[in-house]
């Protein structure tokens, strides 16, 4: 469409107008330009998703294609086995159900630890001013770090010989100290706080900006009827970051679903099989065991719970509504 | 009324913070409490900056020592022996690359999408937006088949690749939610003055969108700095290796150098937040407003 023709026609402010007068079909006068509405060519956005449609698309297609195959990754002959390879996960592989276990336990940990010390954090520091830029960065600081440094500077602090045993030593002279890592049974346990201490800076950010955006005159008005403080938290901001917490809660799930750089920087998913999450295992029976097919089939289930998860935060966010 | 004034403007001012506490000496606690639990959270990233300044042996013999003088063996171990300086050169290329990327096509999109309106801009957003609920897991895998029979394994260019692609439909997401709010009357006038609609996006919306691509770009490069999983499958182990990936291979299976390792962590990290303190309000406002969209 080039401009200059279409300043001939008449020009309609607002969207209403133009509605009813649609011609019949054929030759159809041109619509009345719109303000408010210009129209780009679709060759401008064909860049843009072309790159996403090969980043993106095509191998999430190609994903469910191979896991359906018992692909190996080497590109020599692969059979269609139909469903076997989810059935065999689900049904017949105790490390992919263990590691099934282990991922939906540290989500649940990382989403519901994550949020809440980060809406407390929130809270806590949401007046502006200059200490309080100060601690949001403190805050926030380690939310930024790569999950894999993150992982080391940790490995480092639950050393046996590091900072965290040695404290303890202090403290409680006579109990031995926890083994963190190296204990088959507390391990999962370490590599959740990591991850809750990398997502708690997000979610402050989110609930922060959802805390901008609260009218101060409801909670004038409160304040005024007599609300405390609690009271104010209780009936008005929370039910009002609904949706921070939909937004907060859906990426930290995610994240939490996808734990991976924690543990391969932490315990490469021992000790034993006590730390494997649904990510390393897909990585490791691809890579290791040469089970592409088995491997995607493993990534799949784990793209399924994770958006049935992003579905449960949001009906138990928006669920509080009725 | 004056005092309900006052009280009214007190109350504007805090949002919901509480009240100021009656006594001064409770409040002076409540803000000692806060700064301290501030500062215990914070401190394991402290420490790596500090141990980044230490040796080995003296990390070993007593982790949480202060160090007695400050050495830059380490740093400079880290950097030659690790060859951190090419994989820095490798990280900020491909962040710039695909930064730049992500900047104009995001636009691009957002703004076919919400000036448009017609069903195929609501099918392009569809498209698009489904990208972000579709998690990246179960894709890495073809994605390496992809880039190994474009023969791209081993190579920058697949990482480009692949961070402009897959971070497409957050920066799309994120300008979708600024433009929803961009007032029309500029581009109005700028149709009305018979300017061409590519132009329009070009030189009216791009540059009052720029706040919205300081948010845009802060949170991409940060995302693209520290990602780890498909890098390290498309090039770890060549001498195309980024950051996270260099350090990774740092921690060895045995032996762990902590001063090389912490002065490694300590390099990596320190671009990361000094683009944190310095665009940090572009972020609260891009996130903010991006994600209300």
């Amino acid at each position: 469409m080039s401009s200059t023709s279409e300043i001939g026609h008449p020009v309609s402010l607002g969207k209403a107008p133009a509605r009813n007068r649609r011609a019949p079909a054929g030759k159809r006068p041109r619509p009345p330009l719109k303000l408010g509405r210009v129209r780009i060519g679709f060759w401008m956005v064909v860049p843009g998703l072309a790159v996403y449609s090969l980043i993106v698309a095509y191998p999430t297609i190609m994903s469910v294609y191979y896991s359906f195959t018992n692909w190996d990754g080497l590109g020599t002959g692969s059979r269609f086995v139909g469903l076997s390879n989810y059935i065999t996960a689900i049904a017949d592989d105790p490390e992919v159900q263990q590691a099934f276990a282990h991922t939906l336990l540290a989500a649940l940990c990382i989403t519901v630890g994550g949020n809440l010390v980060g809406l407390v954090v929130a809270l806590v520091l949401q007046r502006r001013n200059r200490l309080n830029y100060v601690l949001r960065l403190l805050w926030f600081l380690p939310a930024a770090l790569p999950t894999i440094i993150a992982g080391y500077i940790w490995l480092f602090l639950y050393s046996p010989q590091g900072p965290l045993t040695e404290i303890w030593g202090k403290l409680f002279p006579h109990t031995p100290p926890p083994g963190f890592l190296g204990d088959p049974n507390e391990a999962l346990w370490c590599i959740i706080a990591i991850a809750i201490w990398q997502s708690t800076g997000f979610a402050m950010i989110i609930f922060l900006a959802g805390l901008e955006g609260i009218d101060r005159e409801v909670l004038e008005a409160a304040q005024v009827d007599g609300a405390n403080y609690f009271g104010r938290l209780r009936h008005i901001v929370l039910p009002l970051l609904r949706q921070a917490m939909g937004v907060s809660g859906v990426i930290t799930v995610m994240n939490g679903m996808f734990l991976f750089g924690e543990v391969i920087a932490t315990t490469d998913g021992g000790p034993g099989y006590s730390t494997q999450t649904l990510a390393t295992e897909l990585f490791r029976q691809a890579f290791e065991f040469e089970k592409f097919g088995y491997g995607m089939a493993v990534g799949n289930l784990l793209a399924i719970i994770s958006v049935a998860a992003a579905g449960i935060v949001l009906w138990v966010v928006s669920g509080r509504e009725r | 009324m004056n005092v309900n004034d006052a009280a009214g403007r007190g109350v504007a001012r805090r949002g919901l913070a509480r009240r100021r506490w009656g006594r001064p000496a409770l409040h002076v606690t409540g803000r000692t409490v806060t700064v301290l639990v501030s500062l215990l959270f914070f401190s394991p990233v402290l420490m790596a900056f500090i141990l980044a300044f230490r040796t080995t042996t003296e990390i070993d013999k007593n982790p949480l020592a202060l160090p007695t003088s400050l050495t830059l063996s380490s740093i400079d171990s880290a950097w030659v022996q690790g060859s951190l300086g090419p994989a820095f050169r490798n990280s900020i290329l491909v962040a710039v690359v695909a930064v730049i990327w992500l900047v104009a096509s995001g636009q691009v999109l957002a703004y076919y999408i919400v000036r448009r309106g017609d069903r195929r801009a609501a099918v392009v957003m569809l498209y698009v937006l489904a990208g972000l609920m579709i998690p990246y897991p179960a894709r890495a895998l073809p994605l390496y088949e992809l880039m190994t029979s474009l023969h791209l394994t081993g190579n920058l260019t697949s990482v480009i690749l692949f961070q402009a692609g897959s971070l497409t439909p957050l920066s799309t997401l994120l300008y979708r939610g600024f433009l929803r709010r961009l007032p029309h009357e500029y581009e109005e006038a700028a149709l009305v003055d018979g300017a061409r609609p590519s132009t329009i996006l070009f030189r009216v919306v791009v540059p009052l969108l720029r706040p919205a691509s300081a948010a845009v770009a802060t949170l991409t490069g940060v995302l693209v700095w520290n990602d780890f999983f498909t890098p390290l499958l498309l090039v770890g182990g060549s001498n195309q290796e980024t950051v996270p990936i260099k350090i990774y291979s740092f921690v060895g299976e045995y032996t762990t150098e902590w001063g090389q390792v912490f002065a490694g962590l300590a390099m990596a990290a320190l671009p990361i937040m000094v683009v944190f303190i310095l665009l940090q309000r572009y972020l609260v406002v891009g996130l903010g407003s991006g994600l209300k969209g």
